[in-house]
């Protein structure tokens, strides 16, 4: 009986050891796992072998398409790219079947070195739209051809092509599109199209539109997987807790390297994507893409800080900011990308996003001098780099360093050029003399001003404040006295309006007809135009109809928008103390139609020193009893 | 007993928006953890997000009718003005679907426990403290040059030995150990006021020694690494957690 009940036991602890022994390296485990693996091994390299031919006729095929294509005259560049695609295929699969070989045989090494790195990328997920008929605004010039998941935000994402002669030519684009009668709200529209007019200089938009109840905008259609998926495949060759082989930390390197390289690109032109996270980033044949514009925003907008942003990798200070009401001008904005670069970085090391902010801990072992890259990156206050470039003058000397000693492990964190902090080297050894630390000079921005200690940065805070003040008073004498000697002086609407504006007036009147005249226009008209307005943002503003329409015009002339509560301000002024909320709203053409009188408006903002912006626009419904006098024009 | 009256509670009682983010910063993620219990995983992220900002505002909307006179724990306040705001939404969710209206109930009793009131559960109340050590850490972080709070860092929280920390920074032992003494310094005093500043009775103040928080620097070090660990694993599983709620709410739509 006892016999009996010993078989099943006996026979469990056998199978147990024989599992055991399989599962090891050696001679006798390979030959106890043969017969388990040997048919799966079969089934897989007879599928690597099968795709090759597979592979190579495809490529064959889309070449030949690609050709007719070209004949054509279709401008088939994607054509060419899948062809391309196809024989890399050839070569992934033979290295596929090269590397279970390997790892049949107990080689992960050399498995690891033939696996491909990335395969052909994944291409998105794209729904063809059914049953919709609705017509959208652009398509007259954009064909549809399917729809991406939209995130977060109410717009409609769809994957369209140009329409040429009633035919779709040329690259798949992706198309934003905002419509307030399809639950989009005003905000979104404003928050979105902030950023367009650089976004188009620097290429990541190809086209947009604002116009009566919608908005819209192309991008480029980056086929690839995000680095969130691309990093998980990295870390999953890995166990945890065990380092990363030195070509991935490499591979992490080049990605980060690709990523620092495009936000010092946003912040070189003046704007901060404010939403960098692994899922943001498209990994391409050509390298990273940033993508998802909802939240960029110019560094120098007079807009309050939004607490936008994904938890993990938005900074907390910019969150602290926001809540404080601090305006997207007044603080060093450039700061929050670099945490989250930070952020990024650490979730490429580690493998999981850094739940504890600054103070994550990296469960795998990771070279110091990378480690405290991140931390630089994430610290609070002027311990961070102070730019993206001072971030990425470390990582490229890190590699530099690694590629010359032969491994991170073996660099002294000391020997990064902002280990010393930016205030000179006051602790460890002096900065390398080849790789000083310069923070990039923006075109049209104030540079971000390197850390400095406490008192000096007060003096020089006080000695700009003074000479701003002194500069700004002899500034009002200098226009006070020039309207009394000439004409200006009459123009009894300027008059009316409050101090600040009416100086601007006095100003800008010379200074809108200079400008029109060099651009080749004549600037008679303004002769009979009943007011100039300078104008900041205000959200307030943002709220009224007459916004919109000064948008859509602005943005038709392709210049940045910026809208002002110092309209409604000029506009009590003009109607007088006693104008009710209704007559004011009234006269901006909220509520009412009419007939309609020119007006410029002088629109202030970013960019406004270096491109100075005029519209002839209307005024709806606006009874002006003070007219500029007749020699008042230009 | 202390002057229990703490500057954090005349900051909240004078509406600083400073003292509700800290607030919310500070018991945010152990207070959303605590939601989540409570609702047996029927509250979505966003659910779990509002009730927690609602917690917290009626706590900071209330708080000049808290009396700490009465030794009631913070943690405990919490988790009374908790409990009563999710009873609110069960009893909200319970009447849309009848069809009828909804009467709030009375906060009174919820902002109002005595010592008798039965506290919450331990794991909470730990969870609290490990939120004070936590924000202590970061202003200990805020206080402190880089490096030696990096040196503090590599030592506690990746627990590598002072020679190895001199060998990858490329500093002297001295300079390491120098850098050492003087963090945890800064360290232990941090978290001594952040704890005085966000406790209200005596059990409260002596949690940090019952955590061999007052001890000598190796137990110091490793109470407090094991106290980070904890923070960091119950963050990251809270947020696993709710990415798969999310995930499954999608799936329903």
């Amino acid at each position: 009986m006892v016999a009996w009940l010993l078989i099943p036991v006996l026979a469990g602890a056998a199978v147990a050891l024989l599992l055991l022994l399989a599962t090891r390296r050696s001679p006798l485990g390979l030959l106890l796992r043969l017969p388990f693996v040997l048919p799966f091994w079969a089934l897989g390299v007879l599928g690597d072998l099968f795709a090759v031919p597979v592979h190579l006729a495809s490529g064959l095929l889309r070449t030949g398409w690609a050709l007719f294509m070209t004949i054509i005259g279709n401008a088939p560049r994607e054509a060419w790219r899948a062809a391309g695609r196809e024989f890399l295929g050839v070569a992934d699969a033979m290295r596929r079947a090269a590397a279970r070989l390997a790892s049949f045989l107990g080689c992960p090494e050399v498995a690891a070195r033939w696996r491909p790195r990335a395969g052909p990328p994944p291409l998105p997920r794209v729904v063809p739209r059914r049953g919709d008929r609705r017509v959208y605004p652009f398509e007259d010039r954009y064909r549809i051809e399917g729809r991406l998941g939209a995130g977060g935000s109410t717009a409609r994402l769809f994957v369209v092509r140009r329409v040429h002669r009633d035919r779709p030519v040329g690259d798949r684009m992706v198309l934003k599109y905002f419509d307030l009668g399809l639950g989009s709200r005003l905000d979104e529209l404003v928050r979105e199209s902030r950023g367009m007019q650089v976004a188009k200089e620097m290429g990541i938009v190809l086209d947009h539109r604002l116009e009566q109840n919608c908005f819209w905008y192309v991008m480029p259609f980056h086929e690839g997987e995000t680095l969130t998926r691309a990093a998980a495949r990295v870390h999953r060759r890995t166990p945890e807790g065990e380092p990363l082989p030195a070509a991935d930390v490499s591979t992490v390197l080049a990605w980060m390297g690709d990523l620092l390289r495009i936000l010092d690109g946003y912040h070189r032109h003046g704007v901060i994507h404010k939403d960098v996270k692994p899922d943001n980033v498209i990994v391409t044949a050509d390298g990273l893409r940033l993508v998802d514009l909802g939240l960029l925003t110019p560094l120098a907008s007079a807009l309050t800080l939004t607490t936008h942003g994904t938890e993990y990798f938005r900074d907390p200070e910019m969150v602290k900011l926001a809540l404080k009401g601090r305006r997207v001008k007044d603080v060093d904005a450039a700061r929050f990308d670099v945490y989250s670069a930070g952020a990024v970085f650490f979730y490429l090391l580690e493998g999981s996003f850094p739940a504890c902010g600054p103070l994550s801990r990296f469960t795998r072992p990771v070279p110091m001098v990378l480690s405290l890259m991140v931390s630089r990156a994430m610290a609070e206050g002027t311990k961070r780099y102070p730019t993206i470039a001072a971030m990425r003058a470390d990582l490229e000397e890190a590699a530099r360093l690694a590629a010359a000693e032969g491994g991170f492990e073996r660099i002294p964190a000391s020997r990064l050029p902002s280990f010393g902090g930016f205030d000179g080297p006051a602790e460890g050894p002096p900065l390398p003399v080849e790789a000083p630390v310069r923070p990039p000079v923006l075109e049209g921005v104030e540079p971000a001003e390197p850390a400095r200690s406490g008192r000096r940065r007060v003096r020089i805070l006080l000695s700009v404040l003074v000479a701003v003040v002194v500069a700004a008073n002899l500034w009002t004498f200098a226009r006070v006295r020039s309207a009394g000697d000439g004409p200006a002086a009459t123009v009894t609407t300027a008059a009316a309006l409050p101090d600040r504006i009416a100086g601007t007036v006095l100003e800008w009147r010379e200074q809108v007809a200079e400008t029109l005249r060099a651009a080749g226009d004549d600037p008679s008209w303004l002769r009979d135009v009943p007011v100039l307005v300078v104008a900041d943002r205000s959200p307030e503003f943002e709220r009224l109809d007459l916004a919109r329409e000064v948008r859509r015009r602005l943005m038709d002339r392709r210049v940045s928008v910026d809208t002002s509560a110092v309209l409604e301000e000029a506009v009590r002024a003009v109607l007088g103390p006693g104008a009710t909320a209704s007559e004011v709203r009234g006269a901006l053409g909220v509520e009412s139609g009419g007939a309609e009188r020119p007006f410029v408006l002088w629109v202030a903002g970013p960019g406004i020193s270096s491109r100075r912006v005029f519209l002839r626009g209307y005024f709806r419904d606006l009874e002006f009893d003070r007219e500029l006098p007749a020699g008042a024009g230009p | 007993m202390r002057n229990v009256d703490t500057r954090f509670l005349s900051r909240l009682k004078d509406h600083e928006e400073d003292a509700w983010y800290e607030l919310f910063d500070v018991f945010g993620p152990a207070l959303s953890r605590m939601i989540e219990r409570f609702g047996h995983r029927c509250f979505t992220p966003d659910t779990v997000r509002d009730i927690s900002q609602e917690t917290l505002l009626r706590l900071s909307r209330e708080i000049h009718r808290f009396d700490p006179g009465r030794g009631v724990r913070f943690s405990t306040w919490l988790f009374e003005i908790a409990k009563h705001v999710v009873a609110g939404e069960f009893a909200h969710r319970n009447t849309k679907k009848r069809g009828a209206g909804v009467r709030p109930g009375s906060l009174d009793p919820a902002l109002e426990p005595s010592r008798d009131t039965p506290g919450p559960p331990e794991e909470h109340e730990r969870s609290v403290f490990r939120a004070k050590v936590y924000r202590a850490m970061r202003v200990a972080g805020e206080r402190l040059e880089f490096l030696p709070f990096e040196v503090f860092k590599a030592r506690v929280l990746r627990g590598m030995m002072q020679k190895d920390i001199a060998v990858a920074m490329g500093i002297s032992e001295p300079t390491v150990s120098r850098y050492l003494r003087k963090a945890r310094e800064v360290v232990r005093e941090t978290i001594r006021e952040v704890v005085a500043e966000y406790s209200f009775t005596p059990e409260e103040l002596a949690e940090p020694s019952g955590a061999s928080l007052d001890r000598d620097d190796d137990s110091f070090d490793e109470a407090l690494a094991e106290i980070h660990a904890r923070e960091e694993e119950s963050r990251r599983g809270h947020d696993v957690l709710s990415r798969t709620a999310r995930s499954l709410s999608f799936g329903r739509e």
